[in-house]
Formats: structure tokens, C-alpha cells, sequence
């Protein structure tokens, strides 16, 4: 049996509450994956009632249909294409007047619609309320009160969609007399000598808009120059008679006019009594010209201290397990006396590998936990206020500060962090400088070889790593910049939404998506990583795991030279380089297991001096990050940028810490 | 004016010139039919004027259709051209002048300078771009053009502006405007980032920030105001309601409507009593604090 399968497409205005409103009509029956081409999240949820599937495709968040950024753009051409069979517009009931104004331009597009109201708790708070049977009449669709973060009325909106009640808007925008002649010549200009274009209206208004995307469209016609002619006349003989710079400020006038004529028809029972200052109050405080910033800093402490005080003992006691359980099955194997090499392939390989990957796990759920509440209670957008200034000067927004000081904690759950940002230019010049800023994962390999080479200064040693680390990623960002990424920096024209209490459930189920995409996505290549590794290190059959004559001892060997310039061309540091790129705790580690019986601090400075010491430290924080990072820059930005960050950072590397080290002996000849 | 070896070309023909050149340099043979195109103009007119500029030896038009400039046509038509640029480049980049004005200005002023002030005007250009701060040049010339006009960079926290114009390019402009800052607007000046960028202003009750580059092309008259809340007695404008739609829809019921006469009959703290169309209103001083008044000057 075939089943009726139907698309809808859920459009809203940013911070209306679209993405809560979605959860709550989907629940955890959505898949997430990217819009073709480009890494703007697509979201789409499904439905199922009395054999009809219903598709529920997530729309990034337009004020207008003047498709201004990536996001825009892709929820625009959406609506355009025709493939869905209706929409659900959400707008926010404290908001209506910006909702209105994007429904003055759907209803040029003739596409059948569903209007939720969200929020509507929230008028009822601020003591007014919306004749919502009048604004169905003047609009002539049907109109929904919901409160998404409660799911009150989302059961009567599941019903409307599956008995497909969508219809379409009949207001029309009125643009006056003179400015309708001028549509309608451009309108019949467009239908009788270009061929193909629907949505004439629509189509005209664009143009005399001047929205290049659509002019571009027919630049190739016969006709194109005629009309060109046509628009530029009429529109300066209307912008000169009624002092207009250009018709699009006409039009978006209007457009507010109709607008707030509807909200002054619609609006009811409004007292005077309602609490409109409890948002400003707050922003007092948080975007304060002294406060704001210390503020911030305490927030950020408290959101890192959650997140890796209570995620690193969750995800050091999820690794114990994998180990203990590991030491069990291999005893368990060997009492079996199954073969060694499957038995190493069952514990070191897969289970340790997975165990890796696992113990990121609570760090990444509390991290959307606290982010997702974060954002959803409007603070999001006052960071990116108060930090613009200090990121515009390596080229970024403010809001990047965010993802970027979590990957002091960790690189993972940083890049994915990104996702904030709203611009792919912005998400990934982000994802490309984090791996510069030295992770929790680094700091072993700088405890172990400051703590030998440089006692009572490891403090100023392990900061002075951070700080180069810091220099470093910024300088990246502008070389990016450069030669990269040339596409300039967005304009900052941002909504500050009013502050609201941040929904529970929606936080969690979003860590749970994020965590969920995580584990699919990521454990895959890092699993073939690990693998690959614990290949290279077991075979040729026979040889101790990771020895010299292992094929990783072998490559090993093999690396060694080219890392003598830097001061270390011995086989155990170019095999921990190479092990560290699983997880960079993993170099401090191989050491210790090439190493043994001998303690580290006994052997080592047999192998370096303090100056290859802080040369390999160099080295360690610059190199490929960890396979996970890499997997999930792949994911986030895509494979070609994953490929340049880790050429980019090898050369890097190498080069810096060869120049160290280089210049340092050079220093010392001259000393002595 | 017949100085161009004493032929005089009407405006009309000079485009013929430019738009023939234009398409030739196109790698285009030229037709009648894409000359009409270009024109906007009936074929047949387009033949009776080749025919003219042919007669003038300008124009070469071949039996089996070919449109060709002469070298003296071509000459001609170079000069149209560069006086077009060179007029162009006074306009814009000495007046300052908008694009679209510059563009349909030299236009129409390429036609009809004299020989004599466009060689000057090309030297004028070259000074005053080498000896003047084009810079100071602009801002002396916006003053004095738009008198009270800045930028909303430079307006100080907590005041109110009427926008004049947006001078962003089209997609910036547009997001502004899909926002509510439109010309002839009230827009809210609430304060600066703590690092001095970007700035906070309130517009249609929504609070938006607004970086100071984006902010720059924004120019606006700064709106001398008193809130309600602080008025003393007398009479005042309302002029704007510093909250959201649907609070404004409130107030404006109540008959506090911007452009308003208001007379504050008492002012004491907490409470503020107040006039408006004959009724007699007390309002809340926190309520008084969102709503903005200007002076009212009573035309005797």
C-alpha cells in the first residue's frame, strides 16, 4: 500500500518561537541534516495519522522576503518552488505587527496558509488579547492560538494540518491607485513578453523593489533592456512626484501601513495595568557599560564549570567502564583462549575506540543543555552586543566568542557550538581558528613536560602556550581571511528580543538531537580512525602492540627525521605525535607504555632538552587536533576544509616549532 | 556649441553614437534592429536618423543591414563617452551626489557642456581631488544641504531622531527596512555597547542593535525631548511612545497619540495628571517615562 504522503513547510519570523513550536509538533520524529550545497541546517519532522504522512519542513527565519542572507535565501526559494502543499506561518502574539508584515508579501505569493499565533499566554499576561475570529475573517485563513512551550493548542494545529484546512490569504496590500498602474504594466509587460514566470504580482513587485536576485533571473532575456526602461521610468516619475528615494521605501511603507491597520482592528481588552518593563529591567543589568562584561565572564564561568566539572567525571566514568569491561573481556577472551589478534581487535580496536568517542558525551549534552537555555532566553543575542567591537577586530561577530572560549574546554562540542552563528562565512572562519585554542586534552602533555623541564615556572610556561595559542588563532583568522574565506563580514543588524523564561523540555530534547547527531556521526570516522591505528600498531602479527616493529613503529621511524630539526628525531616522539592524533591525551600516554618500566621523569630529559621540551609542547598544540575534531569539522563545514585545516596545521607546526627551536640553539651558541 | 567641427549634434543622435560604439564594443555586428533595442526607439525613426548622422559622414550604413561608426563617429562618440565619465565623476565623487542623480544628471549634461568649462571642469576635478580633504568637502557640503542632519553614529544615548535618508547599499538598506527604520521615522537612540560598538535603538517598540558602520549610513535630526514623566506644567507635543506596537496601541486609545497636544496639568512624584483633547487623564509615572514630548510653541 502506497501511502499519501504531503510536505509543509513551517515559516516564522526569527525569536518567534518557530524552532519550540516545531519540537512540540514533531517531538523527537525529526532528522537533521543540511540543505543541499550549503551546511544551513535543514530540519525536517515527521507525522503520522490515519495512513497520511505528513513531512514538516523547518524554514530558517524571515522578516522578509528580501532574501538578505544564505538562511533568507534558502527559506524564500523554498517558498517559491512550489513543492510543498502548504505552509504554517508562526508568529509571535506579542508580535504581531512584524508577523503582519510578512504576510503582506505572502500574499502575493497565492500559497495556501495556516497562521499560528504563539506566545498567546504571554498577551494574556500583558493584558490584551486578539480577536483571533476577526483576524481570520480580514485575512481569510485559518488562524491558531498556541502556547508552544506548554503544547497548548498544538493538538487543534496537528488536526489542521492533517485535514489540510490551509487556504489562502485574501487582503491584499493596498499600495494605492498610481502605484497599482505601475504594477499592473509591469505585471503585463512580464506576461506577454517573458515566458515561463508565475506569480506575476509578485514577480513585478520584486523588481520594482530592485531585488537583484530577480532581475538577474531575466537578464538574459530579448526583452530585458525594455523593461529595465519601463521600471526606471516609472519609477522616477512616482519617486519624484511623492519624495520617495526609491520604490522599495514605498513599498515597505506600505507594507507597515497594512500591517498595523490589521493589529489596530485585531487588538482587544488591553489595559494599562501590564508588566512592559520586566525586560528592560534586566537588560539594565546585563548590557550594563560596567557590569555587563564581568557579568558575562561569571556566566561563562559558571556554563564551563557545569560542563566540565560535571561532564569530565561523567565521561571519565563512562571511559572506566569501557576500560574495566575491556580488561574483563580480554581475561574473559584469553580463558576462552580465543586469538589474540581478535581479542586486541575487540578491546584496544572497537572498544577503546568507542569508549574515546563516548566519554565526549555528557560534555557535549550539558553543553546544548545550557546553551539551548541560554538562547532561548534571549541573552544569546546580548553577547553578540556586548563582545561585536572585540571580535570585529579578527574579523568576526560578537557572538563567535561563545564557541570560541568553549574550546578551551573542548574542541568538539565547540565546532558544533558554531551553530549559533547565523552566517556560513562567520560559522566557518569560527570553526577553522578553534582548533588553535588549547583544549582540556592538551593541558597533560603540558603538565607532564613543563613539570620536567621547567619546575616552579610550569605556570608561566603552560600560560604563555595558552596565550601563544590565542596569538595564533587569531592571526589565522585574518590569514583565513586573506587568501580563504574572502567574503566580507555581514552587517551587524540584529533583533534583541524582550528576555524570557527558557523552556526545560525544548532544551533537552535539543542536547538530546545534538548528542544523538554526535554519536551517528561522528563515532563513524572516528571508529575508522582508531582502527586504522590499532591496525598499524598490531600488525605484522606477532609484534607487541605499538613497538618499534609495529608498522606504526615502522612510520614511526619513517617520521623521525623530519621531526629532528625541531629537536626530537627519536621514534617514541614521532609515534606519540602520531597516536595523539586519536586524542591528544593519547601522546602522554604512548609515552608512557614506549617507555616503561622507566618512569617519564627519569627518561625523559635522557631524550630532550628544556628547549626541544617547549619545542614539542609547540608542536603538540599545533598539530592535526584529534581525530574527533577533525570528524567533526568535516561534518560542520565539510570535507574540504577539514583537509585544509589539517595541511594547515602540520605546516604550521612543523614551521614553528622548527623556527623555535632553531632560533633557540642559535641563541645559545651565541650565549656560550 | 559648433565647435565640434562645426557640427552640431543633437542630444538625440550623440546617443545614437554612444549606443552604436557601445554595442560594437560588445563584439556585436550592429543591426537597425539592435540599435532600436538599445534606444527604445521605433525602427523606422532609427533609419531617418542614420541617415541623417550618414549624411553628416559619422555613420556607415551598409546595403545589407551593418551598422559602422566613420572615424569621425567614432571620435564623436568617444568624446560623448568620456564627457559622460568625467561629468559623472564631478557629480558623484566631487558633489557627492547619489548615484541614480549622478547617472541621469550626466546624462542629460553630456549633451549640452561646453567645450570650453569641461576642460576646466577636468582640471577643476583634478585640483580639488589633490589640493581639498575631499572628506571635509562632503561633510561641509551635507550640512549645508541637509542643515541638522547626522549621522546615528554620533547621536548621544537616550535620544530620539527622525530618520531622513539611508544611504546603505540595497541589501543592507532593505534589512533596515524590514526592521521598521524607514525615512520619516521616530527611531530610539538607547545607548552604546559597553565597548563603544555597536549601539542599541528602539524602533517600532523592537529593540535592535546596530553595528556603527551600519549605523553611519543612517542620517538623521535629533529630536529635542522631554519625558513625560519629568514635563513640568505646560503645554507639549507627544512626539513619540518608546514602547512595543501592542503597548502603543494602548496609549494611543487613551488619546496619547503622537502629534498631539498635551497639556500637563500637574507633575508630582508618582503621578502625573494630564489634559488631552478636553479629558483629563492620570497616569503612572513609569508609564510617563515611555512617553516623549516635544515643546510646544503656541503661535499667538
Amino acid at each position: 500500500m502506497t501511502k499519501n504522503k504531503k510536505i509543509f513547510g513551517i515559516i516564522g519570523i526569527p525569536n518567534s518561537g518557530k524552532t519550540t513550536f516545531f519540537n512540540s509538533l514533531t517531538g523527537l520524529h525529526q532528522h537533521t541534516g543540511n540543505w543541499p550545497g550549503v551546511t544551513v541546517e535543514k530540519k525536517v519532522g515527521i507525522m503520522e495519522r490515519d495512513g497520511l504522512e505528513v513531512e514538516l519542513v523547518d524554514l530558517p527565519g524571515i522578516l522578509s522576503l528580501s532574501a538578505n542572507s544564505l538562511d533568507e535565501k534558502i527559506s524564500r526559494d523554498f517558498l517559491l518552488k512550489g513543492e510543498a502543499d502548504g505552509f504554517v506561518l508562526i508568529v509571535d502574539a506579542l508580535n504581531l505587527e512584524r508577523g503582519l508584515y510578512l504576510i503582506s508579501q505572502l500574499q502575493e505569493l497565492e500559497i495556501p496558509l495556516i497562521l499560528v499565533l504563539n506566545k498567546i499566554d504571554k498577551a494574556r499576561e500583558a493584558e490584551f488579547s486578539i480577536d483571533i475570529k476577526g483576524l481570520e475573517a480580514l485575512l481569510n485563513i485559518p488562524v491558531f492560538p498556541c502556547v508552544a512551550t506548554r503544547e497548548e493548542g498544538i493538538e487543534e494545529i496537528k488536526r489542521a494540518i492533517f485535514s489540510g484546512k490551509f487556504k489562502i490569504l485574501k487582503k491584499k496590500t493596498n499600495y494605492g491607485e498610481d502605484f497599482e498602474k505601475i504594477i499592473y504594466k509591469v505585471e503585463k509587460f512580464l506576461e506577454e513578453n517573458f515566458k515561463g514566470i508565475e506569480k506575476g504580482r509578485f514577480f513585478a513587485l520584486k523588481l520594482l523593489e530592485e531585488d537583484k536576485e530577480f532581475s538577474e533571473k531575466l537578464k538574459m532575456e530579448e526583452k530585458y533592456p525594455q523593461l529595465k526602461e519601463l521600471i526606471e521610468k516609472e519609477a522616477f516619475l512616482f519617486c519624484s512626484r511623492f519624495h520617495y528615494k526609491d520604490l522599495a521605501e514605498f513599498i515597505s511603507e506600505k507594507r507597515y501601513g497594512f500591517a498595523s491597520g490589521i493589529l489596530n482592528e485585531v487588538l482587544k481588552d488591553y489595559s494599562l495595568k501590564s508588566k512592559i518593563h520586566f525586560s528592560n529591567q534586566i537588560d539594565l543589568v546585563l548590557t550594563h557599560k560596567l557590569f555587563g562584561i564581568p557579568f558575562f565572564i561569571a556566566v561563562l564561568y559558571l556554563l564551563f564549570s557545569l560542563v566540565f566539572y560535571i561532564g569530565n567525571p561523567a565521561g571519565n566514568f563512562i571511559k572506566k567502564i569501557f576500560e574495566i569491561s575491556g580488561k574483563n573481556l580480554e581475561t574473559f577472551f584469553l580463558s576462552l583462549s580465543f586469538p589474540k589478534i581478535l581479542s586486541s581487535l575487540i578491546v584496544n580496536g572497537i572498544l577503546n575506540g568507542v569508549g574515546t568517542v563516548i566519554q565526549f558525551l555528557p560534555n557535549i549534552f550539558l553543553l546544548f543543555f545550557f546553551i539551548s537555555l541560554l538562547e532561548d532566553s534571549g541573552y544569546f543575542t546580548r553577547i553578540s552586543f556586548l563582545f561585536d567591537k572585540f571580535m570585529h577586530l579578527i574579523g568576526l561577530h560578537g557572538k563567535a566568542i561563545l564557541p570560541m572560549i568553549l574550546g578551551f574546554g573542548c574542541n568538539v562540542p565547540a565546532i558544533m557550538g558554531t551553530r549559533i552563528l547565523e552566517e556560513e562565512r562567520d560559522r566557518i572562519l569560527t570553526i577553522l581558528i578553534i582548533p588553535f585554542l588549547s583544549c582540556s586534552a592538551r593541558l597533560p602533555i603540558y603538565v607532564l613536560f613543563a613539570g620536567i623541564f621547567f619546575p616552579e615556572r610550569e605556570g608561566l610556561v603552560i600560560l604563555s602556550l595558552y596565550l601563544f595559542g590565542m596569538l595564533l588563532s587569531f592571526i589565522s583568522a585574518r590569514f583565513f581571511q586573506k587568501f580563504l574565506i574572502k567574503k566580507p563580514l555581514s552587517p551587524m543588524i540584529m533583533e534583541l528580543p524582550p528576555y524570557h523564561i527558557p523552556s526545560f523540555k525544548g532544551a533537552l530534547l535539543h542536547s538530546w538531537i545534538r548528542a544523538k547527531l554526535f554519536l551517528k556521526k561522528a563515532s563513524t570516522v572516528i571508529l575508522a580512525g582508531v582502527l586504522v591505528i590499532w591496525f598499524l600498531s598490531s600488525f605484522p602479527s606477532g609484534v607487541e602492540y605499538g613497538s618499534k616493529d609495529s608498522f606504526a613503529g615502522k612510520i614511526g621511524e619513517l617520521i623521525s627525521p623530519l621531526l629532528k630539526p625541531l629537536g626530537f628525531g627519536f621514534y617514541q616522539a614521532a609515534l606519540a605525535l602520531l597516536f595523539g592524533i586519536v586524542a591528544k591525551e593519547v601522546v602522554v600516554g604512548t609515552f608512557g607504555v614506549l617507555f616503561s618500566p622507566n618512569p617519564l621523569k627519569e627518561i625523559l630529559p635522557n631524550y630532550f632538552t628544556p628547549l626541544s621540551a617547549f619545542s614539542f609542547m609547540l608542536i603538540s598544540l599545533i598539530y592535526i587536533p584529534c581525530i574527533s575534531t577533525i570528524a567533526m569539522i568535516k561534518r560542520e563545514a565539510g570535507l574540504k576544509y577539514a583537509l585544509i585545516l589539517i595541511l594547515y596545521t602540520l605546516a604550521l607546526g612543523w614551521l614553528i616549532s622548527f623556527i623555535f627551536y632553531q632560533t633557540g640553539l642559535l641563541f645559545f651558541k651565541i650565549a656560550h | 556649441m559648433f565647435d565640434r567641427e562645426n557640427i552640431f549634434l543633437p542630444p538625440t543622435f550623440e546617443n545614437y553614437l554612444k549606443a552604436i560604439w557601445n554595442l560594437s564594443q560588445e563584439g556585436k555586428v550592429v543591426r537597425v534592429k539592435d540599435l532600436a533595442d538599445a534606444l527604445n526607439l521605433r525602427g523606422g525613426t532609427v533609419v531617418s536618423g542614420l541617415k541623417n548622422l550618414a549624411q553628416k559622414g559619422l555613420v556607415v550604413h551598409h546595403h545589407y543591414g551593418h551598422i559602422e561608426l566613420t572615424q569621425a563617429g567614432k571620435i564623436a562618440a568617444m568624446e560623448v563617452i568620456q564627457k559622460h565619465s568625467v561629468l559623472y565623476d564631478f557629480l558623484r565623487n566631487g558633489l557627492k551626489v547619489d548615484e541614480k542623480t549622478a547617472e541621469m544628471d550626466a546624462c542629460s549634461m553630456e549633451h549640452y557642456i561646453s567645450k570650453e568649462t569641461y576642460h576646466r571642469l577636468i582640471h577643476f576635478l583634478e585640483y580639488i581631488k589633490e589640493k581639498l580633504s575631499m572628506e571635509q568637502l562632503h561633510k561641509f557640503l551635507e550640512e549645508k544641504v541637509n542643515p541638522n542632519t547626522i549621522r546615528l553614529s554620533e547621536v548621544e544615548d537616550d535620544t530620539l531622531v527622525l530618520v531622513k535618508s539611508i544611504e546603505a547599499p540595497k541589501n543592507i538598506k532593505q534589512k533596515l527596512m524590514d526592521l521598521g527604520i524607514l525615512p520619516n521615522k521616530l527611531i530610539f537612540k538607547e545607548k552604546e555597547a559597553p565597548l563603544g560598538d555597536p549601539i542599541e535603538i528602539i524602533c517600532g517598540g523592537i529593540h535592535i542593535s546596530l553595528g556603527k558602520r551600519e549605523a553611519e549610513k543612517i542620517l538623521v535630526i535629533k529630536k529635542e525631548t522631554i519625558k513625560l514623566s519629568k514635563a513640568p506644567r505646560g503645554n507639549f507635543y507627544i512626539s513619540f511612545l518608546k514602547a512595543s506596537s501592542i503597548q502603543a496601541k494602548k496609549l494611543t486609545d487613551l488619546g496619547i497619540v503622537p502629534g498631539k497636544i498635551v497639556e500637563v496639568l500637574e507633575n508630582n512624584e508618582g503621578s502625573i495628571k494630564l489634559k488631552i483633547d478636553g479629558n483629563i487623564l492620570i497616569l503612572d509615572e513609569s508609564i510617563g517615562s515611555f512617553i516623549y514630548l516635544e515643546a510646544y510653541h503656541d503661535k499667538k
